[in-house]
């Protein structure tokens, strides 16, 4: 059976930290929902995740294009992404998404790497997080 | 002595703004760890969290110094900028060079790529603090 405590506001014993429950709701509405720092390629030569959360993969589809799996799923495909990437000191790169084709499912992003000149190539550091709701 | 309340909901005392504790722990491990707003013209602080100084270490690069350190180096470094309206945007390539306390931001300008200052740049920073 699952335990419910309805409470209007959480302290420590000392009285101090208190936040309401509905703030406290509205800090996992607001939190990441996922969150991935991933080599794409251009280190090793293979796409291999440094650091995520509630990522279970990543496919390296072509020359800087990247499929990332969630764990758990969104509710919708509408939720915010937000991505940076770069290759190097001297040779930056920047992130474009498919255009016309949709790029956003409830568990998987898909990105592509370019690099200055804006052409595809595989990115060094590719960073991204996701916000919206889990289902 | 810590007092605990183990539980698996909790709700408001209307039965409103239901959370599960899974996910409570959830918000506090992938909420932003630091995040900085500033102008790097003038190279002043805007707003940050967990932020203790930033360096200007030339045109265009930047870093900013964590309060309290990452767990490693390998966390997610996002960032954004913006250039002048009415010629080019900026975009802040993130990471390279960072280390579990200092985040390395460069900009570029969109119509060169060449490395240049921004007018107004954002970070955020997820992952795993020490």
């Amino acid at each position: 059976m699952v335990s419910i405590i309805k409470v209007t506001s959480v302290q420590d014993t000392s009285g101090n930290n208190e936040t309401t429950t509905a703030n406290i709701k509205k800090a996992f509405d607001g939190a990441a929902k996922s969150y991935v720092h991933f080599n794409g390629g251009g280190v090793s030569g293979s796409v291999s995740i440094y650091e995520s959360s509630n990522k279970s993969s990543i496919t390296d589809n072509a020359t800087a294009d990247f499929t990332v799996t969630a764990t758990s799923a969104m509710n919708t495909t509408q939720y915010a992404v937000t991505v940076s990437a770069n290759n190097s000191v001297t040779n930056f790169a920047g992130i474009r998404n498919s255009g016309a084709t949709a790029s956003l499912t409830t568990t998987t992003e898909r990105y592509y790497s370019t690099n200055t000149g804006s052409a595809f190539n595989d990115a060094n550091f590719v960073m991204s997080a996701t916000f919206g709701d889990l289902a | 002595m810590a007092s605990i309340i183990s539980v698996d909901t909790l709700q408001d005392s209307a039965g409103s703004n239901e959370i599960t504790t899974a996910n409570v722990k959830t918000a506090f491990d992938d909420r932003v760890k630091a995040f900085v707003h500033y102008t790097d013209n003038t190279f002043a602080v805007l707003k940050s969290l967990n932020v203790s100084s930033q360096t200007d270490n030339g045109s265009g690069d930047i870093s900013y110094t964590l309060t309290n350190a990452m767990g490693d180096a390998n966390y997610a470094a996002l960032g954004e900028g913006g250039g002048n309206l009415s010629s080019y945007y900026s975009r802040i390539p993130t990471h390279h060079g960072s280390t579990s306390t200092v985040v390395r931001m460069r900009c570029t300008n969109s119509s060169s790529y060449s490395t240049g200052d921004v007018y107004r740049a954002s970070s955020a920073i997820f992952g795993d603090l020490a």
